[in-house]
């Protein structure tokens, strides 16, 4: 039957997401927000990985191992620091979540409080200004993949016209123009 | 007196371009937080969008049983790659809040 073999066809596809129907990080935004720029200086591998594979496969579902990684080490970071650091870790993220759109500039003293005991107990230093956007290259062994577009192969360019050519008669024959 | 009015003018030019490139320091340091957090959320939104089309998937194979000629699935489109669904796709049999929360939820302007 037809539609079967459609959906079997679909299943393949979707039955690699199933796998990965994983504990979601369930926390606000101003828990991320406040926990970004370690974040972003320690789970940088394979939040980069997952990056360029998305970017440059444009698919999601050629994506979801990278994606995996991802929320692993999502899930070990926030474990991390629930264990090592989590009273300055709340102050901080209450204190953000008390602002409208949560301005890391109105609570730089439990920002220091926190990087303070992240140092001193795991050893991670918060980044510079302008570290988290700097361009990185990023070794992967996927390999690229060609044609990411699936576009149709391209048609064959004009030829080069022979013979011998003439002005066209009556002129350009543009609108009104004759010359 | 003018020259008191322009020293103060100037003096307040001068405070003006420190804050300005002290607000730009602080809008980097946000919008890297941003930049930092973006697969984490690029990650889930893509398995909830892959979630959700199964889910459709399997419905349509309930509700399009006995309809003739009909292909579960089949792509409306003549390519084969991935082609973003869109929400009103997605949240199609869901109730009509849900897709108004994810098209009007977050805004910046009222």
């Amino acid at each position: 039957m037809s539609h079967h073999a459609v959906f079997s066809l679909l299943t393949d596809q979707y039955k690699v997401h199933l796998q990965f129907l994983l504990g979601t990080i369930k926390v606000s935004s101003s828990v991320l927000k406040a926990a970004a720029h370690h974040y972003g200086s320690q789970c940088d591998k394979p939040n980069k990985e997952f990056m360029l594979c998305r970017w440059e496969e444009k698919d999601p579902r050629k994506c979801l191992e990278e994606g995996r990684k991802v929320n692993e080490c999502a899930l070990n970071f926030f474990r991390q620091i629930k264990g090592n650091c989590a009273e300055s870790f709340t102050e901080y993220w209450t204190c953000l979540d008390y602002s409208n759109l949560a301005e890391l500039r109105h609570c730089r003293k439990q920002q220091h409080a926190f990087d303070s005991c992240v140092l001193e107990k795991l050893g991670w230093e918060r980044p510079d200004l302008g570290d988290l956007s700097k361009v990185t290259k990023v070794s992967t062994s996927r390999p690229l993949p060609e044609n990411p577009y699936h576009s149709r192969p391209r048609p064959e360019p004009n030829q080069t016209i022979e013979g011998k050519l003439e002005p066209a008669k009556h002129g350009s024959r543009l609108f009104f123009w004759n010359w | 007196m003018f020259g008191i009015g322009i020293g103060i003018m100037v003096f307040g030019y001068w405070r003006l371009f420190k804050w300005n490139r002290e607000r730009r320091r602080l809008q980097i340091e946000e919008l890297e937080a941003r930049i930092a957090l973006m697969p984490l959320l690029q990650a889930e939104h893509d398995r909830r969008t892959l979630r959700m089309l199964r889910e459709n998937l399997e419905e349509e194979v309930v509700i399009m049983k006995d309809v003739p000629g009909w292909k579960v699935g089949e792509s409306v489109f003549h390519t084969d790659r991935w082609v973003t669904p869109l929400s009103e796709e997605l949240f199609n049999l869901r109730p009509r809040e849900e897709l108004l929360h994810k098209r009007f939820g977050f805004l910046w302007y009222v």
